[in-house]
């Protein structure tokens, strides 16, 4: 069997659900997308996933999505190792895993050794400004990194400051996709943003920055800054 | 003159949604047309027409390189509890015998259908036994099934047949007209214009009362057999991408099809 993609999404497993699909995975060497998201494995399903992962060829997985599966720090913290061990990971999705910052320190060190990823997908994680300066310096090695998602983590203006200030990496191939929304930004934050946006100015084709408190005004500055991109500013219902 | 039938190297089949309920099962006219889909999704609305599915590719499914059997967006995945039950009498057909027959499989999704921990098990048994070629209890048996390929249909079904691949084939994403739909009629299901009614009955999935799982078309054999046959489709079997690329060179292509024998007009 040659397969490449399996995708569970939106099961509602349990970790004793994914304890019994971890052994049949670590035995599928030519995986390269992995797609758990939207279950609830948990730090059980979590444990069972790193054993699973850290059985494969270091190779081949390229996609892996676990977001909303309840990981929680401890979660990470169990999943570190094999994410440590997946090195040409490309696009990885931990949306909705309450992981904080702590979960993010946690997450610093498992992706040290990863400078391949394309897609970093974090919203919903409680991280707070610290989560996000923690994460800086992770982000700063990824020069091929495209898509990042931070939405819902109300990083504040100080975070959206560490953010800037810490990707400035001159090799960095420029944003597609960039999700602020929901960070208490305020017209600060925004401000604070602008730097970052003309950065990928010639790349970006998305600015979320929904729930930030920004009105028209700033909807406009904001399209000033990256004309060739989707910008989503005001609060849609 | 000679024509080739133009649904030969049709690969993808998308239903989201849309596909045929249970009594809307497809016809012989589709079963030879999806002789070549190796693209299969399955979307939204599914359950009831996984037994069709099954039924309608029965022959093929080891060609299956994609499998997506799920809702067509995320947004909607997050609301699919609410039809997790409908999945429930299906998944023990999707889990047990058509993920068993999809030897080639590549890609595999089965998004939102509400898998329990316990059929994480039987998912697991599954994907284990696809991924052991040569090991297993040899007592072990899989389905798979012996390419048969008999299907015909009588001229007096001719128009049921075509509205029945109107309406099946309408929805997908192959935007197939009438006229293409007749032409498949004529070129892949009425050569055998001897076959009377009965035998239409007996041989169209849509008039079959035999229940799916219980289907004898498939004989077991043992999984050594299987073994050989997975170790032919790793040598052979076109990848997922090469169907994206259009690679059509894995199949042969099929004996010319003899001329029409019905009146130009009624093809469009």
């Amino acid at each position: 069997m040659r397969l490449t993609a399996l995708r569970l999404e939106h099961n509602g497993l349990a970790g004793i659900g994914m304890c019994a699909l971890a052994e049949p995975m670590s035995l599928l060497h030519t995986l390269n997308t992995l797609d758990l998201g939207g279950n609830r494995i948990g730090i059980l399903g979590a444990t069972a996933l790193a054993n699973a992962l850290a059985r494969c060829p270091a190779g081949t997985l390229e996609v892996l999505g676990v977001g909303d599966n309840d990981l929680g720090p401890e979660g990470i913290q169990v999943l570190a190792p094999a994410l440590a061990h997946l090195r040409i990971l490309r696009h990885l999705n931990l949306n909705g895993n309450r992981l904080t910052a702590r979960g993010a320190t946690t997450l610093v060190d498992a992706l040290r050794c990863n400078t391949l990823l394309v897609t970093l997908s974090l919203n919903f994680n409680f991280l707070g400004f610290e989560g996000t300066r923690v994460l800086v310096p992770v982000l700063h090695a990824q020069a091929a990194l495209q898509n990042l998602d931070l939405s819902y983590n109300d990083m504040g203006p100080p975070g959206v400051c560490a953010l800037v200030d810490g990707l400035t990496n001159e090799e960095h191939v420029g944003f597609v996709r960039l999700d602020l929304s929901k960070n208490t930004l305020g017209t600060q934050g925004a401000n604070a943003l602008f730097p970052l946006l003309r950065r990928s100015a010639a790349t970006l084709r998305y600015v979320g920055l929904e729930l930030n408190g920004l009105g028209q005004q700033h909807a406009a500055m904001v399209n000033c800054q990256v004309p060739g991109a989707h910008v989503q500013v005001l609060e849609h219902y | 003159m000679e024509r080739t039938n133009p649904y030969q190297k049709m690969e993808f089949l998308g239903c989201d949604g849309k596909w045929m309920a249970r009594k809307h099962a497809p016809g012989p006219v589709v079963q030879l047309t999806l002789a070549a889909i190796r693209v299969l999704k399955l979307a939204i609305q599914g359950p009831s027409v996984l037994p069709a599915v099954h039924r309608v590719l029965n022959h093929r499914f080891d060609r299956i390189v994609s499998l997506q059997v799920g809702p067509p967006s995320r947004s909607m995945a997050r609301s699919a509890k609410l039809w997790a039950d409908e999945w429930r009498s299906e998944k023990e057909l999707l889990l047990n015998s058509m993920l068993r027959e999809c030897c080639a499989v590549e890609e595999l999704e089965l998004s939102a259908v509400g898998l329990t921990d316990r059929e994480a098990g039987t998912l697991a048994a599954a994907l284990r036994g696809l991924s052991q070629d040569d090991v297993g209890n040899p007592d072990s048996c899989v389905h798979v099934h012996r390419p048969d390929v008999t299907q015909h249909a009588a001229p007096g079904r001719r128009d049921a047949v075509v509205d029945n691949a109107e309406k099946i084939l309408a929805d997908t994403e192959l935007s197939v007209r009438s006229s293409e739909i007749c032409q498949l009629v004529d070129d892949s299901c009425w050569q055998d214009a001897s076959a009377d009614m009965k035998s239409v009955q007996e041989l169209s999935p849509s008039t079959s009362r035999e229940p799916v799982t219980q289907n004898h078309m498939f004989p077991k054999i043992p999984r050594s057999q299987v073994a050989q046959r997975r170790r032919q489709f790793a040598t052979c079997t076109p990848s997922v991408r090469d169907v994206e690329a259009d690679n059509y060179s894995f199949f042969p292509a099929l004996p010319p099809f003899p001329p029409c024998a019905f009146p130009a007009s009624r093809c469009g």
